[in-house]
Order: structure tokens, then sequence, then C-alpha cells
């Protein structure tokens, strides 16, 4: 139980390190930042809502899962995005797009695109293990906590 | 265990605003004005707009120090012919 508990802890530090990171930087870079989600081949309506977007919808995950009551959801919404990122990343590598665009967020753009995709697929499964790990965590702390009441 | 908890949490949110400051660039050379080379060095416009960097081991764009073209941003420099909505 406790070991359980510690591997969580890590999964979500490690978790909550990436988003916070990510997101910071590209505030930090914020012009750049700009140029970067310009560059995708996505239609250019949807760069506004991008660039604000996925750093604050980083940062609330990041806050989900700092605090434990919101930590599953907060999983399952780091799932929901690495998955998304994972998809977008094969699509490129897969040539589904035109052209291919350069990758972003401080110190990841340095990463090529298929070092990326392991890289979020590292993280998908991070989150996979986390959610596995939280459910299993919340059913035995609820046997415990009915069995010290009956 | 509490307090490994938020040792943990406080070590990932340390690390994660310091890694960011340490990441960021002093000087942004994308925030001078950039140029391409096309046999000579013209004015490249606004990236996203006029044009944009495509992945590739060649330079994209350079910027003026000290009245030399320096290197800027890695890749190809594509003015739009592939897919910018300005020149639709």
């Amino acid at each position: 139980m406790r070991r359980t508990q510690v591997v969580l802890e890590l999964i979500s530090a490690l978790i909550v390190l990436l988003f916070l990171y990510a997101s910071l930087s590209k505030f930090m870079d914020f012009q750049r930042f700009t140029g970067d989600m310009n560059n995708q081949p996505l239609p250019k309506v949807m760069t506004p809502f991008l660039i604000w977007g996925i750093p604050s919808l980083e940062i609330i995950i990041a806050l989900a899962l700092i605090i434990e009551r919101t930590r599953l959801a907060g999983l399952y919404a780091s799932l929901a995005l690495m998955g998304l990122f994972t998809i977008y990343t094969s699509a490129i590598l897969l040539h589904f797009f035109r052209y291919i665009p350069c990758s972003c967020g401080g110190v990841i753009r340095k990463l090529t695109w298929p070092q990326h995709l392991i890289f979020n697929l590292f993280f998908v499964g991070l989150s996979i293990t986390g959610i596995v790990l939280q459910r299993t965590a919340k059913t035995i702390s609820y046997f415990i906590t009915k069995n010290n009441f009956v | 265990m509490n307090k490994m908890k938020v040792a943990i949490m406080t070590l990932a949110i340390v690390l994660s605003i310091g890694a960011a400051f340490a990441s960021r660039r002093s000087v942004d050379c994308r925030s001078a004005t950039q140029y391409y080379y096309n046999g000579g060095y013209e004015l490249a416009g606004i990236e996203g707009t006029n044009y944009i960097c495509l992945t590739g081991s060649t330079t994209c764009t350079y910027y003026l120090v000290s009245g030399v073209y320096t290197p800027c941003q890695p890749g190809i420099y594509d003015n739009g012919n592939l897919h910018l909505d300005s020149k639709k």
C-alpha cells in the first residue's frame, strides 16, 4: 500500500513537472510559441485558441494532479492530452500533413519527431499506470474505511 | 508519508519553474528582423503569415548582428506556396 502510494506520488510529480515546465516555457517565450503554432499544419483560425488553450490546460492538469482529491481526474486529463499529442505526432511521422513542422516547447523542441513520439508514449504509459494505481488505492482505502465502521 | 508527498510535489514544482527559467533564451533572435537567403539576403517577413520554417538541416532565416547575417532559425524557408492562408 505504502509503496503504491510512493509510486503514484512519483508518477504524478513527473507529469506535474512536464506540464508545468511546458506551460511556463510557452508563456515565457510567448512570441516564439505563437510562431511555432502558426508553423503547424493546422488551420490558422485555431491558433488563438491553441496558444492560450494548451498552456492553460497544462497548468490546470498540473494543479489537478497536485490536489489529491482531483488527482484521478488530472490523470485522465493528462492521458487525454498526451494521447492527442501522440496522435498528432504519429500523423506527422506518417506524412499525413503536407509538410513536417518544427516541434515546440522549451527543451522539448530539440527532440526529433520520432524522439517526440517515444517521449509522448512514455507519458501516456505513466498516465495509464497512474490511473490504475489511483483506482486501486481508492478501492483499498474504501474497503479499509468500510471495515473500520462495520 | 504526508511529509514525503509534500516534498516530492514541492521538488517537482521547483524543478519545473527552475527549468523553465533556465531554458529561457536571454536574447531571442526571432524578435530581430528576419532575412532569408536566396542568392542574396532578402526580408523574410512575418513568421506564420509570410513564411514558415520547415524541418531541414539548412538555415531558414538570418538576422543582422553588427552588419553580419547570422543564422537564426534552422530549417527550410517556405514563403507559403505549401499551405499559408494569405497566399490562397
